[in-house]
């Protein structure tokens, strides 16, 4: 019989949402993104709307931490983007934060603690834009 | 294969399963510092973690990395754009869908791929499902996952 993994981790912030900033998508920085990223789609050099990937560097403030006590490194082990509506130079985006889940999985190469967090971006009406999961990875490597 | 011009639209009708695209990309110090250094008030300084993993070679190799790496939300934002590429300026992303399964280390000769592998017709549109991936030259697959999009019709 294998033995349960021991992690610890706050449970009392699972679930709850937080308000983890507002930002203004200005022109200049899109601009200087695209360019950056070799961006030739008219629709984001032209037409004033926003790359889905700048969404993602976008840096709010941290959210909810269920401060996960295990291993000695963690990874960043996958990202998955919902976009909902088309977001334009100009607007203002809230970021909304969430720590969803922290579980435990054990494997050949031992029990890695999954940490899965969202963030919600809505729009100066409330809408949602888009959401970004990420799944964070912790591991004991070497003794 | 054929290589992505977001000028050129792709419609649904002219799609079909086991359709290829890609695209080549080769991260440098420099356009992982641009990466890093991109500031404004919605993207701050992207900073780091601190421990030199992405612009040290001596820090990278004390973590155990033969160079320094790549951020992963760098190269999802790569991989994220062979999609709005591919879509070009009459199409939607719905979702990009990533596992990071391995380091992209600096100057890694990548190929950047999207395959089609589902297909709906709907109205107006079609829904289309993609797997995605950067592929390094030692034959590695450090990125991989699905995207759904719409197309338009003709």
């Amino acid at each position: 019989m294998s033995e349960e993994p021991v992690f610890e981790y706050d449970e009392s912030v699972i679930g709850i949402e937080e308000e983890v900033g507002t930002l203004t998508v200005d022109a200049e920085t899109v601009a200087n993104y695209c360019e950056l990223m070799g961006e030739t789609n008219p629709l984001y050099t032209e037409q004033g709307f926003v790359p889905p990937s700048y969404l993602q560097r976008m840096r709010f403030s941290g959210g909810p931490d269920p401060k996960v006590k295990f291993g000695n490194t963690g990874f960043h082990a996958g990202s998955r983007m919902e976009l909902l509506k088309p977001v334009k130079v100009g607007q203002t985006l809230t970021g909304w934060a969430q720590a969803k889940e922290v579980y435990a999985k054990t494997g050949r190469s031992g029990t890695m603690v999954f940490q899965v967090s969202r963030l919600t971006y809505r729009d100066e009406n409330g809408d949602e834009v888009a959401h970004s999961d990420q799944l964070m990875v912790r591991r004991q490597v070497g003794e | 294969m054929k290589t992505v011009d977001p000028t050129m639209q792709n419609y649904f009708d002219d799609i079909d399963l086991g359709d290829e695209f890609e695209d080549e990309w080769t991260p440098d110090m420099e356009q992982v510092l641009g990466y890093l250094g991109l500031e404004g008030d919605a993207l701050g300084s992207g900073g780091g973690p601190g421990d030199g993993r992405f612009t040290d070679p001596e820090g990278a190799k004390k973590l155990g990395f033969p160079k320094p790496i790549v951020p992963g939300a760098f190269s999802l934002s790569r991989l994220t754009k062979l999609v709005t590429d591919w879509i070009g300026t009459g199409g939607t992303v719905e979702f990009v869908d990533v596992n990071f399964r391995r380091p992209v280390l600096h100057d890694d000769a990548l190929k950047v791929l999207g395959l089609v592998t589902d297909t709906e017709e709907g109205d107006g549109s079609g829904t289309v499902k993609l797997d995605i991936y950067l592929e390094n030259e030692r034959g590695e697959r450090p990125l991989q996952g699905t995207a759904v999009v719409q197309l338009p019709k003709r």
